[in-house]
């Protein structure tokens, strides 16, 4: 008994000592590497896999390498709490780029900001800058501007009835919330709001309700299995309905489940692969040719993050964490793969835009790029 | 008018459910005729075939139909000698909570194995109907799940068939009732055994070939083993035709609970009914299964 | 040596490694995983008595981990309860969901059993998702506070560590008083063969709603540790498959020996942390382990020391004794 004890702390202390090595500067990442979402984290892994590429080629920072560490949140909180302490104590990273998860970032925030570690979100939440916490910054549309943009589309299109479908999770019911409010702020009301939960797979009691009140638009608010199903049924039970996706249905994954049903819907979206832009243009025959499908949207966004944060360092000249943070605040302006521009506000807000697309010929087309102001 | 449709079409969308819990019941029940086990990696069995059949058969190799359904049966029969060989043989005088612990492993196992082999994207093939459907008075079905509904019953009526008139039927039942008893009169316990987790596998990979146009493949299709679990207690554990009949009143009910109860607990009031089945009425629906002593 | 004297010299050096263990280990992640560690020694004591003494394969655990968080959760942050009568409420609530939910399955046996305790786990998490009217719903709870005394809060994560050993130590002793109490014997009596124990006059149905109210009452302290741990909680963590892990410590430890239990939590706290380089194999690897030693070592940790006793024992021509492993 004592042996296999002591076994177990000398392995737990040997793990602890693990080499302090100044060499490389250390950036960690965080996502669902196994679970239900680790859709997500693949696509995160890839985008840093080609950002550390990037950042050493260009010659690292500081005159040294980078390497990046990505952690399994499992995209749930009680991961997302241990792989964060996992980041800051063991590797000793400069910043964490993800969660993709609002509630992941939502349970790490009081470490982060206690420990003083650079955060930059993933997850689309308002709550997440809401918290005020000055260590986090998001790198993602946040569910406002994605609400507002759509509800304000529709409504150019002169739609006037409008239902919501939404996910039951934080995503979803934020997304919900946020619908409502925009659709406030024109002094209307959805006609009817139904929900599903995560891992559901058929919806034909919902959409029937929603068929019930006879709207001119869906909005629906999930991710992407969910979504190609929902599509799919959709185009079996509301035919007729203008359909607004989220953003994982401009996802070429998305597209190819939908098999065709989400043809002719519109979305909000931080990225589509069509995007004539030559850089965005440069980043997807590359990263075609190393995994074999076009980047999604949590590949270009973790990718910029990455690179934004090298700079940031290199820009500090030093890896002392408020000043990077102080430094990455500072960016305006800057260009992603993702065809947006960033430029970090009050709140830590990177995004101000976003691109309205539309699926034809099964292609995820940019209509028009929407600002905030 | 619009009202009669809507109903209508719950309705057809309670009994497409229904069929596909079914299907995933009739694997259970096999297995618990034969040998008196539950194997709770069903569901993991289903999602295994799925992928076998969706991502390398179909995907990967480009096999049309009939032959990918073929290639996917055999290796899930193999599969599921394999697997009856680690999970229960080794445990076959053990306690039957073992068992239960051993198949939960698997499905683990199985579940996270899919992830690496086949990735994290979901799998999603057409199959023989793609998204195709009917339409009438302005219901609409797709043909898959009438493809479904044909295939469930043809294996109902196999099995039914092969357990009351087959001798090797008559056999299984015999090693469920008393194995060793069985024994004595010279049939071989164990071969039947092997047989039953083939064949079982069997049902699994065509539950996952006929899902994958419909629910696509990921880790998820394996929540079907809990609803095909919910209907074999509700159609009465060993009865064949209650099994079906079992799948068909969980589909029912979750579409018309999430219409007119709640959608996001349509799940929790399966689960419910399931819990008061086997507290009020262990013997199922029809109340036909014998008292079991799990 | 006797099986409940070995458990207690075995209790005995693990709760003093495990206080030792705590400024040997420099990383401060590993100290945060010690502290987990700990809190999860709570919940599966919790476990053991209903699993490894009785028998039964509960597979509810993350509703009682789900319910009792957020009894604390809710108790400290939207009643201005203080800690200590939060913790109370929340063992007695997670006792009384003990009580509610082993009524009804009295006459339930084995996989029937399982199952309804599998649907009580998920029912339990659909309502904290989506009652959002007193759970807060998807966005979780903020701002849990740490156990204080008087006017010291716990927010050093060293101090909140030596408390909740000490809390596991506690609760350890009562496990073990109860299993040498004549319960304790009524608990074996249903796992080892429960037609059996009817038969010699156990109530073996009474029996089994007073293991699930003890386990529950042992869980809801783990629980509301938890909460307080992180200071925020959501309900999408509550999964089966948290049950399930909980199910695979005592397996690993041992089924019906405590102190395995408690070494099968501390070594499962560690493994994934451990393996994290394993990334996306780490689960299908922690499956195939599970099944080996379902299979190969069904004693678990505990039953391998059992049988090293025993053979040590022979060959000094002791008398044989048997173990209950």
């Amino acid at each position: 008994m004592r042996r296999i004890v002591g076994l177990v702390l000398a392995v737990a202390l040997m793990a602890t000592c693990s080499v302090y090595a100044a060499d490389p500067v250390y950036i960690g990442a965080m996502g669902a590497i196994t679970g239900g979402s680790a859709i997500s984290g693949e696509q995160a892994s890839q985008g840093l896999i080609l950002a550390e590429e990037d950042i050493n080629a260009a010659g690292g920072v500081l005159g040294r390498p980078v390497k990046i560490i990505m952690e399994d949140s499992r995209g749930l909180p009680t991961g997302g709490v241990t792989a964060a302490r996992k980041l800051i104590f063991q590797d000793n990273v400069v910043g964490i780029i993800g969660c993709h998860q609002s509630t992941v970032v939502m349970a790490i925030e009081p470490l982060i900001r206690q420990e003083g570690v650079i955060c930059m979100a993933k997850g689309s939440a308002d709550m997440i800058t809401a918290a005020g916490n000055p260590w986090i910054v998001r790198v993602r549309e946040y569910d406002t501007l994605a609400a507002s943009a759509k509800v304000r589309h529709a409504l150019d299109k002169g739609y006037t009835r409008f239902a919501i479908f939404h996910n039951t999770d934080q995503f979803g019911e934020g997304g919900r919330q946020n619908l409502i409010d925009a659709l406030a702020r024109h002094g209307l009301e959805p006609v009817a709001v139904e929900a599903h939960n995560t891992g559901d797979k058929d919806f034909t009691a919902q959409l029937l309700n929603i068929r019930r009140a006879d709207p001119e638009v869906l909005i629906v608010w999930t991710h992407g299995d969910e979504h190609a199903l929902i599509c799919r049924q959709v185009a079996q039970l509301l035919p007729d309905v203008q359909y607004y996706g989220s953003m994982a249905i401009t996802q070429w994954s998305s597209i190819q489940m939908a098999e065709g049903t989400s043809e002719g819907a519109y979305t909000t979206s931080p990225y589509s692969y069509l995007n004539p832009d030559p850089d965005v243009q440069a980043f997807v025959k590359r990263h075609q040719e190393r995994f074999g499908r076009p980047p999604e949207t949590f590949t270009v966004l973790y990718y910029d993050s990455a690179m934004m944060l090298a700079e940031a360092i290199r820009r500090a000249g030093t890896t002392d964490r408020a000043k990077v943070l102080e430094e990455l605040k500072k960016i305006k302006g800057w260009k992603g793969v993702s065809g947006i521009e960033y430029s970090f506000d009050e709140r830590g807000e990177a995004f101000n835009e976003l691109f309205i697309c539309r699926i034809e010929n099964q292609q995820p087309v940019i209509i028009e790029k929407v600002s905030v102001n | 008018m619009a009202e009669l449709a809507i109903v209508l079409q719950q309705i057809v969308a309670g009994l497409a459910l229904g069929s596909i819990y079914g299907l995933v019941a009739l694997g259970y029940n096999f297995i618990f005729n034969a040998v008196g086990i539950v194997n709770l990696a069903q569901g993991d069995f289903v999602m295994l075939g799925g992928y076998i059949y969706g991502g390398t058969l179909t995907l990967l190799l480009g096999l049309p139909f009939l032959p990918a359904l073929l290639l996917t049966a055999i290796a899930m029969a193999i599969f599921g000698i394999v697997s009856q060989r680690i999970v229960y043989y080794p445990l076959r005088d053990a306690h039957p909570r073992m068992v239960m612990l051993s198949t939960i492993a698997l499905g683990i196992f199985l579940k996270n194995i899919s992830l690496i082999a086949w990735g994290t994207y979901p799998v999603s093939v057409s199959g023989l109907f793609g998204q195709r459907g009917l339409r009438i008075a302005g219901v609409s079905i797709l043909y898959q799940y009438i493809f479904i509904l044909v295939c469930v019953i043809i294996l109902l009526a196999i099995q039914q068939y092969f357990f009351k008139k087959t001798t090797l039927g008559k056999s299984m039942r015999a090693v469920a009732q008393d194995r060793l008893a069985a024994m004595l009169m010279g049939i071989d316990a164990y071969k039947m055994i092997a047989i039953t987790f083939a064949y079982s596998s069997t049902l699994a990979a065509i539950g996952g070939v006929l899902l994958a146009p419909v629910f696509m493949v990921s880790q998820v299709l394996a929540n079907v083993g809990l609803k095909g679990f919910a209907a074999c207690v509700i159609g009465g554990w060993g009865d064949i035709t209650g099994a079906v009949i079992g799948g068909l009143v969980v589909g029912l009910v979750e579409v018309f609970s999430a219409s007119y109860i709640s959608s996001v607990y349509k799940d929790a009031i399966v689960f419910a009914i399931l819990i008061g089945f086997l507290i009020f009425r262990p013997q199922g629906i029809l109340g036909r299964a014998t008292e079991v002593s799990l | 040596m006797n099986n409940s004297k070995l458990r207690n010299t075995c209790l005995v050096g693990i709760f003093v490694l495990l206080a030792l263990a705590e400024p040997l280990i420099t990383s401060r992640f590993y100290k945060f995983v010690l502290a987990l560690a700990v809190i999860n020694v709570i919940m599966v004591t919790g476990l053991h008595v209903i699993f490894g003494l009785t028998g039964q394969i509960f597979m509810g655990m993350a509703g009682f981990w789900g319910i009792g968080s957020y009894i604390l959760a809710l108790a400290t942050t939207k009643m201005g309860l203080g800690f200590w009568p939060a913790l109370l409420l929340s063992s007695l609530g997670v006792g009384f969901m003990g009580l509610v939910l082993g009524i009804p399955t009295l006459r339930l046996k084995g996989y029937y059993l399982s199952i309804t305790t599998i649907g009580f786990g998920e029912i339990t998490r659909f309502i904290l998702m989506n009652w959002s009217a007193v759970t807060g719903g998807v966005f979780g709870v903020f701002n849990i506070p740490r156990p204080n005394f008087g006017s010291f809060v716990l927010t050093n994560d060293v101090h909140f560590y030596y408390f909740s050993l000490a809390l596991a130590a506690l609760l350890a002793v009562i496990a073990s008083v109860l299993e040498d109490s004549k319960y304790g014997t009524a608990f074996k009596g249903v796992r080892d063969d429960e037609l059996a124990a009817d038969a010699i006059g156990i109530d073996s149905t009474g029996i089994k709603v007073m293991a699930f109210m003890t386990c529950g009452l042992f869980v809801g302290i783990g629980a509301g540790l938890y909460s307080s741990l992180l200071t925020y909680i959501s309900p999408e963590v509550f999964t089966l498959e948290e049950s399930f892990r909980f199910v695979t410590m005592v397996l690993v430890g041992g089924i019906g020996f405590l102190p395995g239990a408690v070494i099968g939590a501390v070594v499962l706290t560690f493994l994934p942390e451990m393996l994290r380089f394993l990334q996306a194999w780490y689960l299908a690897i922690y499956g195939l382990i599970v099944l080996g030693i379902v299979i190969y070592q069904p004693g678990g940790i505990a039953g391998a020391l059992q049988g090293f006793l025993e053979r040590r024992r022979l060959a000094r021509g002791e008398e044989k004794q048997y173990g209950t492993a």
